[in-house]
C-alpha cells in the first residue's frame, strides 16, 4: 500500500518500472499461446484463466531471478503445470468444473476425423494430469523427450512411458475404421 | 512397465498433435494484463507472508515501506496496552468458542503415514494433498487434521497454525486421540509464535486479543492490543500468573507507525533494543535480534543483551539478524536485501557479526533454524528441489531430509516454531 509513495527513491522505481515493462513485453508476446497450453493442460476455459493468472503473478514475483530471458517459457510452463497438478489435487476444483467449457469459437474440425478427433480429446482429458502434461507438453508444445522431462522434473523413460500408454490408449479406444491412414485413403 | 513402440505410433502423435492444435486454434484472447497479475501476486505474497510472519518473508516485506519511513519520521505511535492492565490466568481446559466462530478443518481421509525416522532435534512438517505429518524431535510422526504452516507439541495438545487460500489465518488447538480432533479454533491476524521452550504458543486474534496458550494450562489472555500492531516474538514459561512467565514482543505491521514494544514487569512501552523497529527473535535470556533501520536497499539491526541497562552485542547493516543459537553465541544472518521470494543465503554470525559460515543456494531459504549451539536446520531449494539440511558452523552440510520436487513457491518441508 506505501509501494507507490511519491518520495520512492529513484533507484528503486526505475529497477520496478524495468521490472514491470518486461513483463508486460513478455505479457503480450506471449499469453495467448499460454493461454493455449493453459486450456489443454487443464481442459476448461475458466481453470485455464485461473491457472494462467496464478502462473503469471508467481512469474511476476521470481522475475528478476529469472536471469535467462530465452527459459522464462519454460519456467512458466513448470509452474502451470504443478498449479494445475495442485488443483487437480483439491478437490473442490474438480467439482467446481464438472462441465467442460470449450474455448470461444468452437474448435475447427475436418469433417472426415470427427469421430477420430473427439476420440482422441476424450482420452487426453481421461489422462491423470500429470499424463496430461506429459501428452501436451510432447505433441502440442513439440517439446523433445528430455526437454519435457526437464520441465516435468522426472525421468525420460516416465516420459516415453506415459506418451507410450496415451497412444496405447488411443489405440484401444479409437474405432478401426478411424484409425490414422484409412480415413485420408477413403 | 515398459510398452512395446508400435509401428503405428508416429501416426498417432502426429495425429495427437493436431488434435490438440485443433482443439485451440481458435483461442486467440489476452485477458490478463499487468494490474490483474500483480493483484494475484500480491495475494499470494500476502497468503505466503502470513504463513511466515515473522519469518524470512517478513524479513524480505521490510523493505517495502521504506519511502514512508523516510517522510514520516514521527508517526503517532499511540498507547497499545493500558500500563496498568495485568495479563488475566484464567485457565480454560475446554476454551470456548466464543473468540470467534469458525469452523474447524474436516479431518482428510488417512493417508498411509511415513516411517517414523531419526531423532532429528527439530520438528517439521510434511505437507501432503490436504493434511500435514508432524515429525517431531525425537522421530516419531503424526498425521494433523489439516494442512499447517507451523506447529507446536505442548504439553497435552498439539497446536497448528494454518491459512486459507484467502490468506485467513487460523489457529487450531488439537487434541489427542484417534483420530486428532479440534477442539478449538481461532481465527487469526498474526501467525503462531512459539516460545524458546515450544511449550506455549501466542498470537492475535483477529478481534486484537493477545493470547497465549499452554499446555497444562490452557488459555490465557493478554487483553486487546492495537489493531496495528502484531506479535514479533514470545519468552517466558507460559506461567502468565508470573509477569514474565508470558512475555510478547510486539511490532507495528507497518513500522512507519512506531518503534517494537515488549510486555514485562516494566510495562508495555518498553523497547526491546534502542531504536528497535522489529524484533525478528527473542532468546529465554535477554537476547533480542532486531531490525533498526531500513534504507532502499538494506537493513540494519543487530543482537541486543537487554539484561541490566542493556548494550549492544554487535551491531549491522551487513546482514538482517534473525534466530539466536541456543547459547546466545551465534546468530543466524541473511543478506540485508532480500527479494519477493525470500532469501538465498544465509550466513551463521559470531558475538561480533562476523561470518563463521555460509551457504548460498540457487533458489530459496524457505526456513531455518537452530538444531544445537552449533547447527542449523535450514528447508531449501537448491538444484530444483527441496530439502532439509542441517549446517554447521565449521561449514559442513549434511541431508537431514531427502529432496522432494516441486516448484520454489511450494516447499514439502516447514520447519516449526519459525515464528
Amino acid at each position: 500500500m506505501q509501494m507507490h509513495h511519491p518520495a520512492a527513491p529513484a533507484a528503486r522505481r526505475t529497477k520496478a518500472e524495468r521490472r514491470d515493462a518486461e513483463f508486460t513485453a513478455y505479457l503480450h508476446a506471449r499469453q495467448p499461446s499460454l493461454l493455449r497450453t493453459a486450456y489443454l493442460l487443464t481442459g476448461d476455459r475458466q481453470t485455464a484463466e485461473d491457472v494462467l493468472q496464478t502462473s503469471l503473478a508467481k512469474l511476476y514475483l521470481a522475475w528478476d531471478r529469472v536471469r535467462d530471458r530465452d527459459s522464462v517459457d519454460a519456467y512458466l510452463r513448470r509452474i502451470m503445470v504443478n498449479e494445475n497438478n495442485s488443483l487437480w489435487r483439491r478437490g473442490w476444483k474438480r467439482r467446481e468444473h464438472v462441465t467442460e467449457v470449450l474455448p470461444e469459437g468452437a474448435p475447427h474440425h475436418d469433417e472426415y476425423d470427427e469421430g477420430r478427433s473427439a476420440a482422441l480429446w476424450d482420452v487426453v482429458r481421461s489422462l491423470p494430469p500429470k499424463a496430461r502434461a506429459v501428452v501436451v507438453l510432447r505433441y502440442y508444445e513439440q517439446l523433445s523427450e528430455a526437454e519435457t522431462a526437464d520441465v516435468l522434473g522426472i525421468s525420460v523413460g516416465t516420459v516415453k512411458s506415459q506418451c507410450s500408454r496415451a497412444i496405447g490408449s488411443l489405440r484401444e479406444r479409437v474405432p478401426a475404421d478411424l484409425h490414422p491412414g484409412r480415413g485420408e485413403d477413403s | 512397465m515398459k510398452t512395446p513402440e508400435h509401428p503405428d505410433d508416429p501416426h498417432w502423435e502426429s495425429e495427437m498433435g493436431d488434435e490438440l492444435e485443433r482443439r485451440v486454434r481458435d483461442l486467440h484472447e489476452a485477458t490478463l494484463d499487468l494490474g490483474s497479475v500483480k493483484d494475484r501476486a500480491r495475494t499470494i505474497r500476502t497468503k505466503r507472508r502470513a504463513a511466515v510472519a515473522g519469518g524470512l518473508l517478513a524479513a524480505a516485506a521490510v523493505i517495502v515501506p521504506v519511502a514512508v519511513l523516510a517522510t514520516s519520521p514521527d508517526a503517532d505511535r499511540g498507547t497499545v496496552i493500558d500500563p496498568a492492565q495485568t495479563p488475566s490466568q484464567e485457565p480454560t481446559p475446554e476454551p470456548s468458542p466464543t473468540i470467534t466462530d469458525p469452523v474447524p478443518p474436516e479431518p482428510p481421509e488417512p493417508s498411509e503415514l511415513p516411517a517414523p525416522g531419526p531423532a532429528l532435534g527439530f520438528a517439521y512438517l510434511e505437507q501432503l494433498d490436504e493434511a500435514s505429518v508432524l515429525h517431531t524431535a525425537d522421530g516419531s510422526v503424526v498425521e494433523l487434521p489439516a494442512r499447517y504452516d507451523d506447529a507446536a507439541v505442548l504439553a497435552g495438545p498439539i497446536v497448528g497454525y494454518r491459512a486459507d487460500d484467502e490468506g485467513n489465518g487460523f489457529v487450531d488447538v488439537i487434541d489427542g486421540g484417534s483420530p486428532l480432533t479440534v477442539s478449538t479454533t481461532y481465527a487469526v491476524r498474526s501467525a503462531m509464535s512459539t516460545t524458546p521452550d515450544g511449550r506455549t504458543v501466542a498470537f492475535v486474534t483477529v478481534d486484537d486479543e493477545l493470547i497465549f496458550y499452554t499446555g497444562g494450562i490452557g488459555e490465557q489472555s493478554f487483553g486487546e492490543v492495537d489493531p496495528a500492531v502484531t506479535l514479533g516474538a514470545a519468552i517466558g514459561d507460559g506461567d502468565c500468573v508470573l509477569e514474565t512467565g508470558c512475555h510478547p514482543f510486539l511490532e507495528y505491521s507497518d513500522f512507519t507507525e512506531g518503534d517494537a514494544f515488549e510486555i514485562n514487569y516494566e510495562g508495555p512501552q518498553t523497547a526491546p533494543a534502542p531504536g528497535a523497529l522489529r524484533v525478528n527473535d527473542a532468546a529465554d535470556g535477554f537476547l533480542v535480534s532486531v531490525i533498526t533501520q531500513v534504507t532502499d536497499d538494506s537493513t540494519c539491526g543487530g543482537l541486543y543483551d537487554r539484561e541490566g541497562g542493556g548494550r549492544w552485542v554487535f551491531e549491522t547493516c551487513d546482514h538482517q539478524v534473525h534466530a539466536i543459537s541456543p547459547s546466545g553465541a551465534h546468530t543466524i544472518g541473511f543478506d540485508t536485501y532480500v527479494d519477493g521470494l525470500g532469501p538465498r543465503s544465509f550466513y551463521l554470525l559470531d558475538t561480533e557479526g562476523a561470518v563463521v559460515a555460509s551457504r548460498t543456494v540457487d533458489g530459496v531459504v524457505a526456513d531455518i533454524a537452530w538444531i544445537d549451539d552449533t547447527h542449523a536446520a535450514a528447508t531449501v531449494y537448491d538444484d530444483r528441489s527441496w530439502s532439509i539440511i542441517s549446517f554447521g558452523l565449521d561449514g559442513t552440510e549434511e541431508v537431514l531430509v531427502e529432496g522432494a520436487a516441486g516448484d520454489e513457491l511450494s516447499p514439502p518441508y516447514r520447519i516449526t516454531g519459525q515464528s
